[in-house]
């Protein structure tokens, strides 16, 4: 049998995945039409994005931010909020600079950035630069904890952050006006506006940022000086529509183009350049959904476009990156008794690049099928997932990808989660391509991880508090891992020749009460991070065991808010531990601390609230570096005014 | 249940406090150990490039006494960092002149202190220093200039144009020869400058791409051309190396060695002390050719290493080579008996170890 089955060419293989697939959707389909689940509760879920993440991720550690925390960082981008929110470490080159995520000691190319569910990390580099996220019109905001490639594909191997929106059917016609002014020339703007029918709904907004980032700083030679070259301005549009179709379907499409045009500050021991960097996305897509009771079956296409210019006049270099990503998606999910929810998913996809240093134009082609067992467990509380994997991607073999989960109570106060799981990342186009150096013979990176975690929730209705503490352990070992290296003395070329083993503690705790006119909330957070290298590099210093590099061990956050009446203060406090920068642990950056104080008020004037909010940031003007040598701003200040109408 | 809510007051105030009292005033990396004792008579300076992309470079010293090695002497005397990308070290009439390519300029030193007098700024992409005599010097810069400096005052007085990319340079007489790389691309001349008037005179034509140039004792010119291409990256239009001598009187090329094949690229050249013995990277090891005799063969002297530059010191005639080891941590760099290519010692210097100077 096995004979015979490897025989099977794998586009035959292919074929047959699709063909069981589909089936198995229009036999259900047809089935499920005839019955009515008594438990449709669990499918109340109206978009595929908040399905998976809900849905298919028992076990896993996810933090949702609520709207009060959202409505304050507005005018962000998510970089900014993951950095005074969680304790993730997120890696930046300062104000407006890049900026991306580290979830539980992995790489930014381990974390994904989905947006109403289409991860849209650059097939080129496999990451996304989180500070041309802006916040301002998401509903949804948040950030997983721990792989899940079975569910969300290649690369979601530390985590992923999700970005949603949601239908506004029914509503009538809303309109948030914000804008805002900052220390270094900080000027920002954002209009947003919903309404909808009982058959249409749309959301749409505009964007704009502005940042001269010429702040004063202390450079390493004792100077006093001003940030050069780091000027950015930012502009995106953002369009959602819905429209029922009939009364159990949902047309949706979506549009999100953002234009960055930004300085690339150098670091403060190299002379001021003039380098430059301009961005273009053009993120797209189209859904439907089909909502049977018992039965929801989704199609989406999506279309990403994403231009890239650097510019050094100073070395003559103007070079372009262009990629195109085109990617069908189908799901299925089908009520199988009251206890049981099945679901599958299928899904193509084509990356096209066409980047300066490619020879020639590149295509890399993917294929998957995912298969989801949600299952009620006979313990209160108790559900259990349990998701499966296959993709076929052109130049690679992947095989199975499972994740099991499962989460309940075990007392009225106490709930526990565990998950483990598998995952994988396939090399990214410029892993493969990129010349002289790309290695069209890498594997994908592998990693398998498990945690469990345990929470603590009690409130009390009479004297109107509530706290919740939560601990979380976790534990993996991502292999194969792909790092460039010098080939020669002249270029770099990228192989798979780690292992990484990442485990850590991640401790959350809150508190909230309600006293008189008073409203208090203060939370803190702790993560421990020992993620290392596991094995020795030939020709290098022995590494294993050392901490990986930029990874810090300890980051921590804590902060409290008090709002009375139509008045509110807010202050946060982050610590970095401090972060190697070389593999053999010889050197590294101290930690720091940041603190941040908000105070503001928020005014109602018949349909219109007008939220006034004053903020400083590095409160203490602390003096640190994120990364080596570059500069980033003392203390600054900001004023936001946002209307809402 | 109390407890617990007790122990959670007690956590947020401890958390507060420690958060906020963690609050550090200044960065601050690790200082290197001091192994021996300044001043730095004698000796062999190395610079270390950094690591890539943000960290500073260094200069590195060997005690040839001692055979220990002090590193990042720049900063142990000045208290600052050396900054971006250190390119080449060079010492002249006793002052150390370290090229800083991305920070745009030469720190100079007291070569025995390695105290700083001052900075020669102003340049765009420098990389390597050459004294002319105790009034001027020359700093290839690229992306197509030479820039002449007033040693008195460390300014920069005038520029010669080159072609692209020009780097090391060799006195010979009152001309200078600088071989022009192509930057970030390829170029394959020799931009030849009479040094009285500071005017670029003859433009010389050889192969792609050359990577090193010495004087031999002869006074004759020899440039290693690597040829368009990397190793073991072969490209459409990739060109084999050429081993190239110019006749200083007429500066016509006298002999050209072709190396075979397009994906085996020679690097760099250094010199023994006699001016008779050719160095080279090539096939990942390092090649010597004696030019004493009219025998111009070349033959491997150590077969393999992750050989980055190499140098041959002038008073042991001891053959440097140096291995970065990645960038991403301390390099190495390596000594050879000349005799046989066995390895002498190591030692571990900077992070990407890159140029010597021998002193």
């Amino acid at each position: 049998m096995n004979r015979l089955f490897n025989t099977i060419s794998s586009n035959t293989r292919k074929a047959l995945w699709f063909f069981a697939l589909v089936t198995i959707v229009v036999l259900k389909n047809r089935q499920a039409n005839a019955q009515v689940s008594d438990s449709v509760h669990l499918l109340q879920s109206v978009t595929i994005e908040s399905d998976r993440l809900t849905i298919y991720t028992h076990g896993l550690k996810i933090i949702s931010f609520d709207s009060t925390t959202l409505d304050n960082f507005r005018s962000d981008n998510a970089a900014t909020l993951l950095a005074s929110q969680t304790a993730v470490y997120v890696k930046t080159y300062g104000q407006g600079g890049l900026a991306t995520l580290s979830i539980r000691g992995t790489l930014a190319t381990h974390a994904g950035v989905y947006w109403n569910g289409v991860n849209i990390n650059q097939p080129n580099i496999g990451m996304t630069d989180i500070s041309l996220v802006p916040l301002f019109f998401f509903e949804t905001v948040a950030l997983q904890y721990g792989g899940s490639s079975a569910i969300f594909g290649s690369g979601n191997v530390g985590g992923g952050l999700h970005l949603e929106n949601c239908a506004h059917f029914s509503s009538p016609l809303k309109l948030k006006i914000l804008s805002g002014i900052g220390s270094s020339q900080e000027y920002t703007g954002n209009i947003k506006a919903s309404c909808g029918g009982r058959n249409i709904a749309w959301e749409g907004g505009v964007s704009f940022n502005s940042q001269k980032n010429n702040f004063p700083y202390i450079n390493s030679y004792n100077q006093h000086v001003h940030q050069q070259n780091a000027s950015l301005r930012n502009n995106n549009i953002f369009q959602q529509i819905d429209i029922k179709t009939s009364r159990n379907s949902t047309l949706s499409a979506g549009l999100w183009w953002l234009n960055s045009d930004r300085d690339l500050p150098s670091s403060m021991i190299s002379s001021p350049g003039k380098e430059h960097q301009k961005d273009q996305s053009t993120r797209t897509y189209i859904k439907w959904e089909l909502l049977h009771p018992g039965n929801i079956l989704i199609i989406r296409s999506s279309l990403l476009v994403e231009n890239m210019q650097y510019l050094n006049p100073q070395l003559l270099i103007d070079a372009h990156y262009r990629t195109l990503s085109g990617i069908v998606e189908g799901e299925y999910q089908w009520q199988a008794g009251a206890k049981t929810l099945i679901g599958f998913a299928g899904s193509a996809s084509r990356d096209n690049a066409s980047i300066y240093a490619y020879s020639g134009d590149k295509i890399q082609s993917a294929e998957s099928v995912v298969g989801s067992v949600q299952q009620v467990l006979p313990l209160p509380g108790w559900v259990a997932t349990f998701s499966v994997r296959k993709e076929w991607c052109q130049g690679f073999k992947v095989p199975f990808y499972p994740s099991f989960g499962a989460e309940g109570r075990l007392s009225k106060n106490f709930s526990a989660k565990l998950h483990f799981s598998y995952n994988f990342r396939v090399p990214t186009l410029n892993d493969r391509f990129w010349q002289p150096g790309g290695n069209e013979n890498l594997k994908p990176e592998t990693s398998r991880s498990g945690e469990a975690g345990i929470n603590w929730q009690t409130s009390n209705a009479i004297r109107n508090w509530q706290a919740g503490l939560g601990i979380t352990v976790y534990n993996s070992l991502i292999k194969d891992l792909i790092l460039w290296t010098p080939a020669s003395g002249i270029y770099w070329s990228p192989e798979n020749i780690q292992e990484v083993v990442s485990q850590g503690l991640e401790f959350t705790s809150k508190f909230g009460v309600k006293f008189r006119k008073f409203e208090g909330k203060i939370h803190a957070a702790y993560s421990y991070t020992s993620s290392n290298f596991n094995k020795n590099e030939a020709g290098m210093e022995p590494v294993k065991g050392n901490q990986m590099t930029y990874i810090p061990l300890h980051t921590a956050i804590a902060g409290f808010r008090i709002d009375r009446g139509i008045f509110f203060i807010d202050w946060e406090q982050s610590l970095t531990g401090k972060r190697f920068i070389l593999k053999d642990n010889s050197t590294f950056l101290e930690g720091y601390t940041l603190g941040s104080f908000a105070a503001g008020s928020s005014l109602t004037f018949k349909k219109t609230t007008i939220n006034l909010q004053a903020e400083i940031r590095n409160l203490f003007d602390t003096r640190y570096q994120a990364i080596q040598y570059y500069a980033v701003p003392g203390r600054s200040f900001r004023l936001i005014i946002n209307f809402i109408l | 249940m109390r407890i617990l809510l007790r122990l959670l007051f007690v956590w947020f105030i401890f958390a507060m406090f420690l958060i906020t009292g963690c609050k550090k005033d200044s960065p601050s990396v690790i200082e290197p150990e001091i192994v021996g004792k300044l001043p730095y008579a004698e000796g062999v300076f190395i610079s270390n490039e950094g690591q890539f992309p943000s960290g500073s470079g260094s200069v590195s010293f060997y005690n040839r006494i001692t055979g220990l090695v002090q590193n990042d002497i720049f900063s142990l005397a000045n208290g600052v960092p050396l900054g971006s990308v250190v390119q080449s070290i060079e010492v002249y009439d006793s002052l150390a002149y370290i090229v800083v390519n991305n920070s745009g300029k030469v720190e100079v030193v007291n070569a025995g202190t390695f105290k700083s007098t001052g900075t020669i700024a102003g340049l765009n992409s420098p990389r390597y220093f050459l004294g002319i005599d105790s009034t001027k010097g020359y700093v290839s810069d690229w992306p197509d200039k030479i820039a002449v400096i007033n040693l008195q005052d460390l300014s920069i007085s005038k520029t010669i144009p080159t072609a692209s990319g020009p780097e090391k340079m060799v006195l010979s007489g009152d001309e200078v020869y600088a071989i022009n790389g192509g930057g970030w691309g390829v170029d394959s001349t020799i931009t030849l400058i009479d040094c009285r008037n500071d005017i670029a005179i003859q433009t010389i034509q050889v192969a792609k791409r050359p990577t090193g140039i010495v004087k031999d004792a002869g006074g004759r010119i020899w440039v290693m051309c690597s040829g368009k291409g990397f190793n073991g990256w072969p490209g459409a239009d990739d060109s084999e190396g050429h081993l190239m001598m110019i006749n200083p009187d007429s500066h016509i090329i006298g002999k050209d060695i072709i190396f075979p094949g397009t994906d085996n690229h020679p690097e760099k050249l250094a010199i023994n002390r006699e001016g008779t013995v050719l160095y080279f990277l090539y096939s990942g090891g390092i090649y010597q050719m004696d030019i004493s005799s009219n025998i111009y063969e070349y033959s491997v002297l150590v077969v393999s290493g992750n050989f980055y530059n190499l140098g041959c010191d002038p008073v042991s005639n001891h053959i440097f080579a140096t291995d970065p080891a990645g960038f991403q941590q301390e390099g190495y760099v390596y000594r050879f008996n000349p005799a046989d290519g066995t390895m002498i010692n190591s030692v571990t210097v900077g992070v990407g170890p890159g140029e010597f100077f021998f002193r």
